[in-house]
């Protein structure tokens, strides 16, 4: 199986360059991280970030024949040759396809990923119905692989200033607690017309996100919830 | 223009206006297709009944202002330095002004 993989040191090379690969033996049910693992004991200063191999740790985005996805999820039969892998798109990279997230996480920490509450803190648990813990499901299951945010256009051109997609769904996932008292605030710091409104429904988000969610739609839910805090 | 209170309102206007232009669309489309005017004096009467010259102001009033949230859109998502920026923003809002003057002038012409 043939592969043609993005190779890039900024230390010493000038510039980019794809390197071509050939695996031998691939066996049926192969996943690509599989695949890349092999391929690095054929030419070891090959670099990428895995960790936990199933889809879970969020690790290893990265864009394979033009789609971002996980390598550890990603079957190999089924991919078109020679299978072309590069880095998460729009991220500076460190090395092959080893990309600085820095940007992306500013972005997640920027909308306060964590439960605020204003009332004095109660001697007993935070109570939540099934039907408003219903409400979270879609969102919390997030790993951070930074596949969507990396597969968006206006992340891309506004990357400090527009949240992004991974950032937004998390945004909704706190709006959409009902333990949180902190909506108003939220919305209050989404406002403007580049943190959330950058959005413009593209949806390659919901596209390629590992773990079928859509933050397209949160982002729409979002938009509601502003306008019913307007009027 | 770009104000941080401006994400909402732009929102806002642009699904607004949106709705609206297709109401006023498809009204406009269904009433010329059962009765088509026949000529230019009829024409005339069709565009100057009190309602229809309100509701087309109107009209070109929300496409203005969707045009302008979308050229803003496009801006702010791919043109970065301020001068550039500035320049653009004031040669469309210039524009869509003119355009609003002369639809006016059109539209007031028939009365």
């Amino acid at each position: 199986m043939r592969f043609s993989i993005y190779r890039y040191n900024p230390e010493t090379d000038r510039e980019p360059r794809m390197q071509d690969f050939e695996l031998k033996n691939v066996e049926p049910g192969m996943m690509l991280l599989d695949g890349l693992l092999r391929l690095k004991q054929q030419d070891e200063t090959l670099s990428f970030r895995h960790s936990c191999g199933e889809g879970v740790c969020g690790s290893d985005g990265m864009n394979i024949n033009g789609r971002n996805g996980l390598s550890c999820i990603t079957p190999l039969n089924g991919l078109k040759e020679p299978v072309e892998i590069r880095p998460l798109p729009g991220m500076p990279v460190i090395r092959d396809l080893v990309v600085d997230l820095s940007q992306f996480y500013h972005q997640y920490r920027s909308v306060k990923p964590w439960l605020t509450v204003h009332e004095p803190e109660t001697e007993v648990e935070y109570r939540q119905s099934p039907a408003e813990r219903d409400k979270l499901d879609g969102l919390y299951e997030c790993i951070l692989c930074a596949c969507c945010s990396t597969a968006c256009p206006s992340f891309w051109w506004n990357p400090d200033k527009f949240r992004g997609p991974a950032a937004l769904l998390q945004a909704y996932r706190f709006l959409a607690d009902s333990r949180d008292q902190a909506t108003a605030e939220r919305l209050q710091a989404l406002e403007g017309p580049y943190r959330l409104f950058r959005c413009h429904t593209i949806m390659n988000c919901a596209e390629v996100c590992p773990k079928g969610l859509n933050p397209t739609k949160a982002i729409g839910h979002i938009k509601e919830l502003m306008l019913k805090h307007m009027v | 223009m770009i104000a941080r209170s401006h994400g909402l309102k732009a929102w806002l206007i642009q699904r607004l206006s949106a709705v609206y232009m297709a109401t006023y669309l498809i009204i406009v489309f269904v009433w010329l297709a059962a009765a088509p005017p026949q000529d230019y004096p009829h024409w005339k009467d069709f565009i100057a009944a009190p309602a229809m010259s309100v509701a087309s102001l109107l009209f070109f009033g929300m496409l203005l202002l969707h045009a302008w949230v979308g050229m803003r859109d496009i801006v702010m998502d791919y043109v970065h330095p301020y001068a550039q920026r500035l320049a653009i923003l004031v040669l469309v809002a210039g524009g869509l002004v003119a355009m609003a003057a002369w639809a006016l002038q059109v539209i007031a012409g028939t009365w």
